[in-house]
């Protein structure tokens, strides 16, 4: 058996050849399409968990988006409801009040009424009084009646200050002045001159006083001074009684 | 002696000294070949691959996925030997198939340039590792006195190596041309489906056990 | 007895001894795996294909014997 040296020379460069071409033509390509491909699944792979992130976060923002929106919507009908609860409890305190003011109003006009009603009445009750007692007044109407004034008169000129009887005094003293003394019925001669006597003893100018009758004083006498009266009557109390029971009527 | 030895090469041709016995012409077909084949087939490599580079890759992949269980690394710096290693070994031993062709492993040249091949970038792929001291240190590795074995067995490993391809696919050769001496015809045919079978799984020994070697020298590295 | 003599009983001695250790190994792992096989099934793929690589490497010594008979007939060193 011969080893031909020349063979295994042209073999072993022939191996090496085959490996260079392989390696050039077959490893490589395939590599490089292996990397591309494992490049292409990583990428896919990347691109997948990107998406899968995407649609995670939108997700998140949709539940986010939902629950923000349940949130709004419950403030807003919690809004409405205060709003619809407000405004009711305004329109109720609104007719209460109005209820109250009608009543109230309703209460008074019934109260002014009444109030009204009472006055009149008690105005007719004192009229007719007054009337009563003023026809009673002049149906009774006496000399002693008259006395009765001329006494109270005379205490009253008496009590008078000093003051006020020279103010009295002046005024009756301008020439010309005179006093008179008015009465409901006309009084008799002698009874003028007890007067102007009791009357004189206080006040000097009245000695010469003149009479004079008004039946609407109905009673007593008044003394008129030119700028002055001084007012002893039944008139004028029943007067001042009526103006009393009507102040009553209002203070009560 | 018998007239056309099995172990003799016939020259087809001289070029000047040098003498082209059958077996380099047949290999420069084969190389041919898969060249052809291969530069075709991924001419217009795409991610979406047509059929000749659906075949490439798959071959390409198994190999390499063999290959990486073997050494238990990354195989792609391994690849391009140890791939073109059982290619060419697949093709070489089946060229009997084609009419008219023989196998180049059939004679003594070729295995011999295989197993050398082995031998040598098992050394240098274990240099290229662990570096010129701590792949010479291997050798001395369970124990000082064990050198000479160690060496020994280097030596030995690669002849068997290369007497095992040689001699299944010359002896191979040789039974078939007696069957076809005795028989004629149709008899041989079941001999040459065997013949296809012994081809590939020589084929697959051979580069197993250079990768197994290979792995041997680089990955001692982590065993130390 | 001449030198050719002796190589044709060398390489017939070589081949039929050399034959027996690897045809009675081949034997038992191949009854190993059918055993194998029988009781798991599922794993016949593997099995087979590393029964048949360990069957090429048992060969492998029958065709070492081949070879030496081979070397004896065709490329006898001793013979001129």
């Amino acid at each position: 058996m011969q080893i031909d040296g020349w063979t295994l020379a042209l073999q072993a460069v022939n191996f090496l050849i085959l490996i260079w071409l392989l390696r050039r033509f077959l490893y490589k390509p395939v590599k490089e399409i292996i990397e591309k491909r494992k490049a292409l699944a990583e990428q896919a792979f990347v691109e997948s968990a990107r998406a899968k992130e995407d649609a995670e976060a939108a997700r998140k923002r949709f539940e986010d988006g939902r629950a923000h929106l349940t949130q709004e919507r419950q403030e807003m009908l919690k809004k409405v409801d205060e709003e619809l609860e407000r405004e009711r409890g305004d329109v109720m305190d609104e007719a209460r009040r109005q209820a109250d003011r009608l009543l109230e109003s309703a209460r008074a006009a019934v109260a002014e009424e009444r109030q009204a009603a009472i006055a009149e009445i008690r105005a007719q009750a004192t009229e007719l009084a007054v009337d009563l007692a003023s026809t009673l007044l002049s149906k009774s109407g006496s000399g002693t009646l008259n006395d009765i004034f001329l006494d109270r008169i005379e205490k009253h000129l008496r009590d008078l200050s000093e003051s006020e009887r020279e103010r009295l005094k002046n005024d009756s003293a301008v020439d010309g002045a005179q006093l008179t003394v008015v009465t409901a019925t006309p009084l008799a001669v002698t009874d003028q001159d007890r007067w102007r006597r009791r009357l004189g003893a206080c006040l000097s100018q009245a000695e010469r006083a003149e009479f004079a009758t008004d039946p609407d004083i109905i009673g007593g006498a008044e003394l008129r001074f030119p700028h002055s009266v001084i007012k002893f009557t039944w008139a004028d109390q029943l007067e001042k009684a009526k103006d009393i029971m009507s102040r009553d009527e209002t203070a009560s | 002696m018998v007239a056309a030895s099995p172990l003799a090469n016939e020259v087809l041709f001289h070029l000047g000294p040098v003498p082209f016995v059958r077996a380099v012409v047949t290999t420069w077909a084969i190389m041919a070949a898969l060249t052809l084949v291969s530069w075709l087939g991924l001419r217009r490599a795409g991610v979406h691959a047509g059929t000749v580079q659906t075949v490439l890759e798959i071959v390409v992949e198994a190999i390499a996925k063999l290959v990486g269980e073997i050494i238990g690394r990354d195989s792609w710096p391994y690849l391009p030997f140890l791939g073109t290693l059982f290619i060419f070994l697949i093709c070489a031993n089946l060229a009997a198939v084609v009419p008219g062709l023989q196998p180049p492993t059939g004679h003594v040249e070729t295995p011999a340039v295989l197993a050398a091949l082995v031998f040598f970038s098992v050394h240098y792929f274990g240099i290229r590792s662990r570096g010129l001291l701590g792949y010479v240190r291997r050798y001395t590795q369970p124990n000082p006195l064990l050198l000479p074995l160690n060496v020994l067995s280097e030596v030995t490993r690669t002849f068997s190596l290369m007497v095992r391809l040689l001699g299944n696919i010359m002896s191979h050769e040789l039974v078939i041309g007696i069957i076809v001496l005795l028989a004629g015809l149709l008899v041989p045919i079941p001999f040459m489906l065997l013949g296809i079978m012994i081809g590939i799984i020589q084929a697959y020994i051979f580069t197993v056990l250079a990768a197994v070697f290979i792995a041997a020298a680089v990955n001692s590295a982590e065993v130390e | 007895m001449t030198i050719e003599m002796l190589s044709i009983i060398g390489a017939v001695v070589a081949v039929s001894f050399g034959a027996i250790g690897p045809a009675f190994s081949e034997g038992r792992a191949i009854a190993a795996a059918m055993e194998a096989i029988a009781r798991q099934p599922e794993s016949a793929g593997p099995l087979s294909r590393t029964l048949f690589v360990g069957l090429a490497m048992i060969e492998t010594m029958a065709i070492y014997c081949l070879v030496i008979a081979l070397l004896l007939l065709f490329a006898n060193p001793f013979v001129g």
